[in-house]
């Protein structure tokens, strides 16, 4: 699950970015949905006061459509983002696999098979996703990748810039 | 560290140049099997300590 109040890695900061740009650009169609869905809300509450018996079934139900049109606005804001931006889906995915890779290892310190872990190290030509400290293995470098499709190129591809990354941590200097 | 519909289909163990490739829903055995250099807590602690401030610098 995606975390966002973690201390922002790179994705995670290019996706508040986008989305920050994304709302300057759209600001007039962002108000306009906003606006429609007030009114909207608004209409259907009046609507069903005035038309519907009054009983429990009138208040379940008005609180159902509430609630929907509360939740469709993000919703409709969220998915015009995504289909608009080109990188936006890839920044969501690197965070998602940053997320998840910090939870196992929040785990695993848990259950004492690590001493600790650094996130979002920046380093020469990149950004190291995690540094392990493990109990029995050194120093270990993660980079997370979220992928829907692999090939032996796309292994032979990021095998290179995650090798070179990781010889650039800073743990090779410090311990 | 792979996720996403990919990692069902990672062998269980991919090596390319040195760099490992492991399914995210194997990190956790992953890293209870590692079994090379042993790490003190106090080595640790100031390990993390340091990269910590290196980090923040």
């Amino acid at each position: 699950m995606l975390n966002m109040s973690r201390p922002a890695s790179f994705p995670r900061q290019q996706l508040a970015g986008e989305f920050r740009a994304f709302l300057r650009r759209r600001r007039r169609h962002v108000l306009s949905l906003v606006a429609i869905e007030v009114g909207l809300t608004a209409l259907v509450t009046v609507v069903l006061l005035v038309f519907w018996h009054r009983g429990p079934a009138l208040w379940y139900v008005l609180g159902g459509l509430h609630m929907l049109l509360v939740f469709a606005v993000p919703a409709a804001i969220a998915i015009a983002f995504f289909a608009n931006s080109r990188t936006a889906i890839w920044n969501l995915r690197g965070a998602m696999g940053e997320s998840n890779t910090s939870e196992v290892l929040k785990a695993a310190k848990k259950h004492r098979v690590v001493w600790g872990y650094v996130e979002s190290v920046a380093v020469s030509g990149g950004d190291i996703d995690h540094l392990v400290v493990t109990r029995a293995g050194g120093v270990l470098a993660i980079d997370s990748k979220w992928r829907n499709g692999v090939t032996a190129d796309f292994l032979a591809k990021l095998a290179p810039d995650t090798g070179t990354l990781a010889h650039h941590s800073p743990s090779r200097r410090l311990w | 560290m792979i996720w996403g519909a990919v990692r069902h289909e990672m062998p269980e163990s991919a090596v390319r140049e040195d760099v490992e490739f492991v399914p995210g829903e194997k990190l956790a055995a992953w890293l209870s099997a590692r079994n090379g250099l042993p790490v003190d807590k106090s080595v640790a602690n100031d390990l993390l300590e340091r990269l910590a401030a290196f980090k923040d610098r």
